[in-house]
């Protein structure tokens, strides 16, 4: 791993660890430079608020992730004085060549045993993790406990409707509020979102009335998509019942009702794919109100299929400090397990370990080749994926550029066919991430032969399918219009 | 396809879900746009599933229509998408190119000046400055530009022209951007944006500034006006403005005006002037000779009626003569210095001016420093021959004396300044005269005191602007550290070191004069600085001072501490020996340390933690450790 500003923050539980780090550096807190020959190690002492300075050191080791230490008290991993300690090497200060201290040669020592025992224990057969049996008895139960929830849930709906969504107001929003949270009593976490999101959007209305439009048929929408939840999760459950299959499968209903995936059941579906090797197109953060989490998104190409894939470091805020946030990445990640959950479109995919290198200039000049063949079939590939009321309205695609310009106010992409789309911010995705007026500000001239990357939606207005775009993909770089 | 059957249906599904689906048997709508989807449902199966979806919902008991109400809904948003248009008509128009920077910056680089500059609370202010620090480049990324833009208008003032800066230190490359989504009638934004596009521009901003204006309102309104005053073409368009605007903006037109030049624009002026005397404020930082000529004519006319009428001048006289005074810095037109003249000639009658209360008016010693400060202000020129003619007039006078001394630093070589004025600065005291010398000496000091020093590049400037004709003669240093008198007869300054250690001018003028890197000047000030730390008792300025020049207080400390032991807490303690430590050797630190143990000046409170603390201090420094932290010695209390 090449040391970059990028891959400290990388490494940095919070911005703002990284940054004290930084100021530490600055201000001349580190002392006695070392490091030993090979460069492998880099230790110094920084001075803190006690009368000792504290100890810090990295281990390049693995040079993918690095192991600090540092004699500090603080909880943070690694700690300011570590990051501190990355930013003197990237500014070149000098490290004097000195043997390993023994503490240090002890603790690599019991690091590379442990690492031994468990590659030999691969090597043996045993799979690293292998998923947990089931307890058929309590699994039965979870299962009646959520069959039973879908029936309350499709009363809640049933009353809503009944009533109209437009009652959805203060002593009523309450009550409804607090039936959702029963839900998640009885495991369906997924529907019980489904409703807090319903509630939220009707409060916009309140908040808001020049939005009621929109915000009813974002309600309706998910009211739609929460029916088919329940009809198809009671249909899911019940068959998994009669059969007595307790185990995970490969369906989006699992997650749709509230399941999370493990690796391990991932790998035991065989949603796992070898050797894949991940270029990423865009990053973004936003905020689900809802589930009360930020939500750290990266949209990912697979460099050999062409397929898009989305990461998502979900961040609850209640948990931020201990949930390490993700960022944009420049080079190419290998993978040697690439974890895929099930579903359709845009997949979420996991994965345990990854090596980093940047991507060679062939490697960089294919992506606009992975681009759909025209915008043609890249609309018919989006109606098919949106028209599945389980499914997101919207789906990643990259698609080629022949022109890029304006009609009107309207920005527009044309493809070499002369097909055309009208580009523009996703209204749901809100002002943060609004940036399709970048397009405007590109440095240089689009070269032939480019893509633009992007969601494609519906865009209920003018009940046209529209392009938000967030990467024009050149042969030679991606420009991020998001992050 | 006409699908807006279609679309009918949807929004009629839509409205009957908002409203409840227990009037669903009332709503006729829903009904007529179920008529109208039969039509399509003839044609097309997928439509005949809408259809006799819809025939069932309408036809359904009350507890089963919110289900069928969506399944149909479902089925008509399938529809919906898969019908969605995908296309757009007309001429496409290619897109500008070069108009942004992209910069490959990770979210997390820019996220936390994004945050600084879009949201609210404190602490912003200290990230943007850091990111500035650390990556200007930054903020030339298009997703960082619009966020800077947008911080014009923070609401916290501060962050505004911050941003207002930084877009200046960009360059002109952010123009395009800051014109972009421009609002005449907008509000600070926009304004700050007026602002920065024309220092950006100067006079090529004329274009747009006169584009924008029939539009623009408000705060925008008035900084296109000043801005127009940056291109002297604008002239006959502001004096038009001055004729029809009003308020602020009147007053943006006569700041404008200000910078202009020319026969109609003095004329114009000289009838304001006339109306509004209180406008010659907007004249104070025009150097042009029409102004200087005006102000002169005007501030002439007032001084001359007060000498002429004598004796007592009334409260508003006073306040008009000031705002003139005031206007006049810097201005050096043959007209100003024959004022300049004509105050000389009339400096006895204008010292014997009253002011309404029967007081010295002090007339004369306000002309007499606000040339001082002209001359600091315009630097080498006519002000300075007019000085040194003045002063050539009464050289036995202390009046024009500082004045000289500046003037011929900007001018004269530096042996001959140091020849001209070191006489009036004894070294012996003398026998006779004692007073009319010190006023000399005095005033040479006021006039040094205007030079200092430029750390960085050794340059001396007046000012902190106009560099000497030479650098200082080094022979001052000597001069001034065996001065008969250590004043200037001003009032002392603070200290940076310790606020509540009122420090002489002339020791901080001293200071400001030496080169702490030069060896003799070294071995002149280390013995002068210990003198006058034990003369003064003042050991947290002078101690700094003697590290800075390779010296130490050892032997003065602890006597100079004993004179007011209240001030020594151990916080300012721990810092003195603190900064004693980084330039002394371990053991000169530990000997200042006994010292100051031993002098019985240290601040009761602070006496028991200092006899712990400064014992074991001495001892790691002698057992070769580094100087103990503030929190060490904490520790030990």
């Amino acid at each position: 791993m090449e040391l970059t500003e990028q891959a400290i923050l990388l490494q940095a539980p919070n911005p703002a660890a990284a940054e004290n780090g930084r100021k530490l550096s600055k201000k001349g807190s580190f002392s006695a430079h070392r490091k030993t020959e090979d460069g492998t190690l880099y230790w110094c002492e920084c001075a803190g608020s006690g009368k000792n300075p504290y100890r810090v050191s990295i281990d390049f080791t693995q040079a993918d992730s690095p192991t600090c230490r540092c004699s500090c008290p603080s909880r943070q991993f690694p700690c300011k004085h570590a990051l501190g300690l990355m930013f003197e090497i990237l500014a070149g200060k000098e490290f004097e060549i000195a043997d390993i201290p023994q503490d240090i040669a002890d603790k690599r020592a019991k690091q590379a045993a442990r690492a031994a025992k468990k590659e030999a224990a691969a090597e043996e057969g045993g799979s690293p993790a292998k998923p947990k049996k089931p307890n058929a008895a309590a699994q039965k139960k979870k299962l009646a406990k959520q069959l039973e929830g879908l029936d309350m849930a499709e009363k809640m709906v049933d009353e809503l409707l009944t009533s109209g969504l437009g009652t959805l107001a203060g002593s009523s929003a309450q009550t409804f509020d607090k039936l959702a949270k029963d839900l998640g009593s009885c495991y369906l976490t997924g529907p019980q979102t489904a409703f807090t999101r319903i509630a939220l959007t009707v409060r916009t209305v309140q908040k808001d009335p020049a939005q009621a439009d929109a915000a009813y048929a974002e309600a309706l929408r998910l009211l739609v998509a929460l029916r088919s939840t329940i009809k198809k999760g009671r249909v899911f459950l019940e068959g998994k019942l009669e059969t007595g299959n307790y185990s995970a499968e490969d369906s989006a209903l699992f997650e749709a009702l509230g399941g999370v995936w493990k690796l391990e059941d991932l790998k035991a579906i065989g949603s796992v794919k070898e050797n894949a090797k991940l270029a990423q197109l865009s990053f973004d953060v936003s905020y689900d109100e809802a589930k009360k989490e930020y939500v750290e998104r990266g949209w990912w190409l697979d460099i050999d299929s062409g397929d898009i894939w989305q990461t998502l470091n979900l961040r609850p805020v209640k948990a931020l400090k201990y949930v390490k946030g993700d960022d944009s990445r420049f080079d190419l990640l290998e993978i040697p397990a690439l974890y895929i959950y099930p579903g359709e479109g845009d997949r979420r995919v996991r994965w345990d370990g990854a090596s980093t290198r940047p991507l060679t200039a062939e490697e960089q000049a294919g992506i606009p080749a992975l681009a759909q063949p025209d915008l043609a079939a890249a609309t018919k590939l989006v109606k098919g994926k949106i028209k599945n009321t389980l499914a997101p309205k919207f789906l990643a695609v990259l698609v080629p550029i022949g022109a890029l310009g304006k009609i009107g106010d309207e920005f527009v992409l044309e493809d070499a066919q002369g097909g055309r789309i009208l580009l523009r911010d996703r209204p749901e995705d809100g002002a943060d991430h609004a940036c399709t007026e970048r397009l405007g500000m590109l440095p240089r001239a689009i070269p032939t032969g480019s893509a633009l990357f992007g969601l494609m939606f519906y865009d209920g207005r003018d009940k046209a399918l529209c392009l938000h775009p967030y990467s024009v993909v050149t042969p030679d770089g991606i420009l991020r219009l998001q992050y | 396809m006409n699908l807006q059957p279609l679309y009918d249906v949807k929004e009629r599904l839509e409205y009957a879900a908002i409203a409840g689906v227990s009037l669903l048997g009332e709503d006729f709508r829903l009904q007529r746009a179920a008529e109208g989807l039969k039509p399509l449902a003839a044609a097309s199966p997928v439509f005949g599933k809408i259809d006799a979806g819809l025939s069932k919902l309408l036809a359904a008991p009350p507890e089963q229509r919110s289900g069928l109400l969506l399944d149909v809904l479902a089925l008509v948003d399938a529809v919906a998408y898969t019908q969605a248009n995908a296309g757009a008509e007309g001429d496409l128009e290619p897109l500008p190119v070069g108009g942004g920077v992209y910069r490959q910056i990770s979210y997390g680089q820019i996220s936390p000046l994004l945050t600084a500059l879009t949201t609210t609370g404190g602490g912003r202010m200290e990230i943007v400055k850091s990111a500035w620090e650390n990556h200007p480049e930054f903020f030339e990324d298009y997703r960082v530009l619009p966020a800077v833009i947008g911080g014009l208008g923070d609401s916290y003032g501060e962050m505004g022209e911050l941003c207002a800066t930084l877009l200046k230190k960009l360059g002109p490359s952010v123009i395009p951007a800051l014109k972009q989504g421009f609002d005449p009638a907008g509000k600070k934004e926009m304004s700050r944006r007026v602002e920065v596009i024309a220092a950006l521009e100067g006079e090529k901003a004329t274009p747009w500034l006169r584009e924008i204006l029939p539009e623009a309102k408000k705060d925008v309104r008035a900084d296109v006006i000043t801005a127009l005053g940056g291109d002297g073409d604008n002239t006959a368009l502001l004096l038009d403005l001055a004729k029809s605007e009003r308020g602020k903006n009147r007053e943006a037109v006569l700041e404008a005006l200000a910078k202009q030049g020319g026969d109609e624009v003095s004329t114009f002026w000289k009838e304001e002037l006339d109306k509004n005397t209180q406008a010659v404020t907007f004249l104070r930082t025009t150097r042009a000779d029409w102004a200087s000529d005006l102000v002169a004519r005007g501030l002439w006319d007032r001084v001359e009626a007060a000498v002429e009428q004598g004796g007592q001048i009334g409260k508003q006289t006073h306040a008009d003569i000031s705002t003139w005074l005031a206007s006049a810095e810097g201005k050096s037109s043959p007209s100003m210095l024959d004022f300049w003249r004509w105050a000389d000639a009339k400096t006895e009658a204008i010292d014997k001016l009253k002011s309404h209360t029967d007081q010295p008016l002090r007339l004369g010693a306000q002309l007499t420093e606000l040339l001082l400060d002209s001359l600091c202000c315009a630097g080498p020129g006519p002000l300075c021959e007019l000085c040194l003619e003045l002063w050539g007039k009464h050289k036995d006078e202390a009046h024009w004396l500082p004045h000289a001394v500046v003037a011929s630093l900007l001018t004269r070589s530096a042996s001959e300044v140091y020849d001209e004025f070191s006489p009036y600065v004894p070294t012996i005291k003398p026998l006779l005269g004692g007073a009319q010398k010190q006023a000399l000496h005095n005033a040479v000091l006021e006039g040094l005191g205007r030079l200092a020093r430029k750390e960085d590049t050794g340059a001396y400037l007046i000012n902190r602007v106009w560099p000497t004709a030479q650098p200082l003669d080094q022979r001052w240093v000597k001069r001034l550290t065996h001065a008969v008198w250590k004043t200037t007869g001003k009032k002392g300054g603070g200290s940076a070191y310790a606020y509540w250690e009122p420090i002489e001018e002339y020791d901080l003028t001293l200071i400001r004069l030496t080169d702490p890197a030069d060896e003799e000047t070294r071995e002149l000030l280390v013995p002068y600085l210990r003198e006058r730390m034990a003369e003064n008792g003042q050991p947290y300025t002078y101690s700094r001072w003697l590290f800075r020049f390779g010296g130490s207080p050892r032997g003065v400390l602890g006597k100079a501490m004993a004179r007011n032991p209240k001030s020594n807490r151990l916080g300012v303690l721990w810092n003195l020996m603190n900064d004693a430590a980084q330039v002394l050797p371990p053991e000169e630190t530990a000997m200042l340390l006994e010292e100051v143990l031993s002098s019985g000046g240290i601040n009761k409170e602070a006496l028991s933690t200092a006899e712990k603390a400064i014992p074991w201090t001495i001892e790691q420094l002698r057992a070769g450790k580094p100087f103990p932290t503030w929190d060490d010695w904490m520790e030990l209390r």
